[in-house]
């Protein structure tokens, strides 16, 4: 088997607020081989973003990671002293933010956000840093990309703004990009010509991708394999098909049962009753089990352990433990 | 955006670039010289020979008051520099590091502020002794409080932008993004704060000088002047009125200055 590029063991990561100390998230374990693409799907306050966040290091001032292991390529990222970790992200791991508007730096032109990686972590000229830029935003779309260095972010579109932020994450050739929700915040056109992006971004970069989404369209299309996390923790994985044809866990059946289908004309739509806990209401068992249609009497006590469905497809259910089946 | 016209800025620059003219004129050439006594022709009323009459000793007020204004420049710009580098650099480290860094030097500042600023001129005049460069020194101490929290303040809002975390994920160190993507962002409110205290120095500077503790002779200073002149306030009063008026004058260009930026910073958001 592959080595992984990025993988995290039992990850806990907490908020210290003015009345004591929550979990936000709770032994995440997974990992990212070379060349693959992996969703994260939950609704929103899962713990999608802190999960990206704490690999990059870029944790809000209040969180921290309380005890596990990120590992780049073997190497302990919570281990390592501030200016190695400077080193890797941008070149080695990078991100795209949700929204990029507020992703860019209103003051600086375009051109100078990109090559500004390229400044940082390579012994580039100017010049070659200037081609090296204008080539990567053709690369990403824009096609007038001479014009275009030196405007500044407000004068671009949405679509475009969100194509200098890739063009940003992709400039250094990182292992793995950490895109977070990169489509929500852009129209339903823009977003399909994105995704062609990534698409293409895929095919000839060969780069990983992490992709953070609560659409499960999207996820169908880029991913090949899918983390559905729900209350801070992974409650099921596999590959994308095994996850999108057969769902184990109550809460991705619910999630998958709520996509909005033309075969669906007329009727309601299903949707999970109930939202999220949030932090300060979490208790012991299965997050879920309030809001789930099979609940066991087990499942306010206990948080299952993972039971491995087939191959790579794991879930964290109650109803599919030895000895569940017959309390039914 | 279409520009929008705001009169006092127009105004604010108009008199600020005159006296600034009027300054760089004042280095090369005066009416009279302006420390030339004439003791024939003391507190002379203004004729064609003396525009503005001529004070206690004979002097042409004309060129003191020309003279006067290189002081006044002198001082505002090196005390706003002072204030200025030394208050961002406390600001930005508060404002940027949070946690305790931010307690220290918040509690600093604090104790700045508690000084009324006069006061503490005075009394860090009184330590180091009168001249030109102890007052650009007090004045400038005195407005380091007033920058430190601007820009402490401008820094902890575009601290929790995206694009500064965007940048932390780019590889980009504490002091790259202090400087290049942060501080470009704090300049703005910073140009009205540098403006206020500009004038806030002019004033300052003449008050201290009004009580003999500024500028001392022979540098021309139009607070000592205001001070020579008051004696004469019945017998020669233009030169208390063309001295007041220029302090006035200056005050409130920069003033009208500041309040034209702050306007146009508003429009912005």
């Amino acid at each position: 088997m592959q080595t992984p590029i990025l993988s995290i063991e039992n990850m806990d990561v907490s908020f210290q607020l003015s009345d004591g100390k929550y979990k936000a998230l709770e032994d995440i374990s997974f990992s990212v081989f070379p060349d693959e693409v992996v969703g994260i799907v939950g609704e929103s306050g899962c713990g999608k973003s802190l999960t990206s966040q704490a690999i990059l290091g870029i944790l809000p001032k209040n969180a921290q990671v309380d005890h596990g292991e990120i590992a780049y390529k073997n190497n302990n990222l919570l281990e390592m002293k501030e200016n190695d970790w400077q080193e890797i992200r941008g070149s080695a791991l990078s991100m795209i933010f949700q929204e990029p508007m507020t992703a860019l730096n209103p003051l600086l032109t375009v051109g100078k956000q990109i090559s500004e990686v390229l400044k940082k972590h390579t012994n580039l000229s100017k010049k070659t840093r200037k081609q090296k830029t204008i080539s990567m935003m053709k690369e990403v779309g824009l096609s007038r990309a001479e014009e275009l260095y030196n405007s500044y972010p407000h004068q671009l579109s949405g679509g475009m703004q969100q194509r200098i932020v890739i063009a940003i994450a992709l400039i250094a050739e990182p292992d793995l990009i950490i895109a977070d929700e990169p489509t929500t915040a852009l129209d339903v056109t823009i977003q399909a010509q994105i995704l062609e992006l990534f698409r293409k971004l895929k095919q000839y970069r060969k780069t990983s991708i992490i992709f953070i989404s609560h659409d499960w369209g999207v996820i169908r299309h880029i991913c090949d394999r899918v983390l559905v996390m729900y209350a801070g923790r992974i409650v099921e994985q596999g590959s994308v098909t095994e996850i999108i044809s057969n769902p184990k866990h109550p809460y991705t059946k619910g999630l998958i049962q709520s996509i909005p289908d033309h075969q669906k004309k007329g009727e309601e739509l299903y949707t999970i009753a109930g939202k999220v806990p949030s932090l300060k209401e979490r208790k012991g068992g299965c997050p879920f089990a309030d809001r789930c249609s099979s609940r066991l009497d087990i499942c306010k006590q206990q948080f299952p352990e993972s039971v491995v469905m087939e191959g790579t497809h794991t879930v964290k259910c109650h109803l599919y433990l030895k000895g569940a089946v017959e309390t039914l | 955006m279409a520009k929008e016209k705001s009169i006092p800025f127009y105004i604010g620059i108009g008199i600020v670039s005159f006296l600034l003219v009027v300054m760089l004129i004042s280095i090369f050439y005066t009416p009279h010289d302006p420390n030339a006594m004439d003791s024939t022709n003391r507190l002379a009323a203004p004729s064609l020979e003396h525009p503005f009459g001529t004070d206690n000793f004979g002097r042409d007020i004309l060129s003191r008051v020309m003279e006067g204004s290189q002081t006044a420049f002198i001082i505002g710009i090196s005390a706003v520099s002072i204030g200025l580098i030394i208050g961002f650099i406390l600001g930005a480290s508060a404002g940027y590091f949070g946690g305790w860094v931010d307690e220290i030097i918040s509690r600093f500042i604090d104790a700045m502020l508690a000084f009324p600023g006069i006061l503490l001129a005075i009394m860090l005049i009184a330590v180091f002794s009168t001249g030109m460069t102890n007052t650009i020194i007090a004045l400038g101490i005195m407005s380091i409080p007033s920058f430190a929290r601007i820009t402490r303040s401008s820094f902890m809002q575009y601290k929790k932008y995206d694009f500064v975390k965007a940048s932390i994920a780019k590889g980009a160190g504490s002091i790259r993004i202090i400087f290049h993507h942060i501080l470009p962002n704090a300049i703005s409110p910073t140009l009205v704060a540098v403006a206020l205290s500009f004038s806030g120095a002019i004033l300052s500077e003449s008050g201290l000088s009004y009580l003999g503790l500024g500028v001392q002779p022979p540098d021309p200073s139009w607070g000592r002047m205001l001070k020579e002149a008051q004696p004469y306030i019945t017998s020669a009063p233009w030169y208390v009125f063309i001295t007041g008026v220029a302090i006035t004058l200056l005050v409130l260009g920069f003033n009208l200055l500041a309040d034209g930026l702050r306007d146009k910073q508003d429009k912005k958001a």
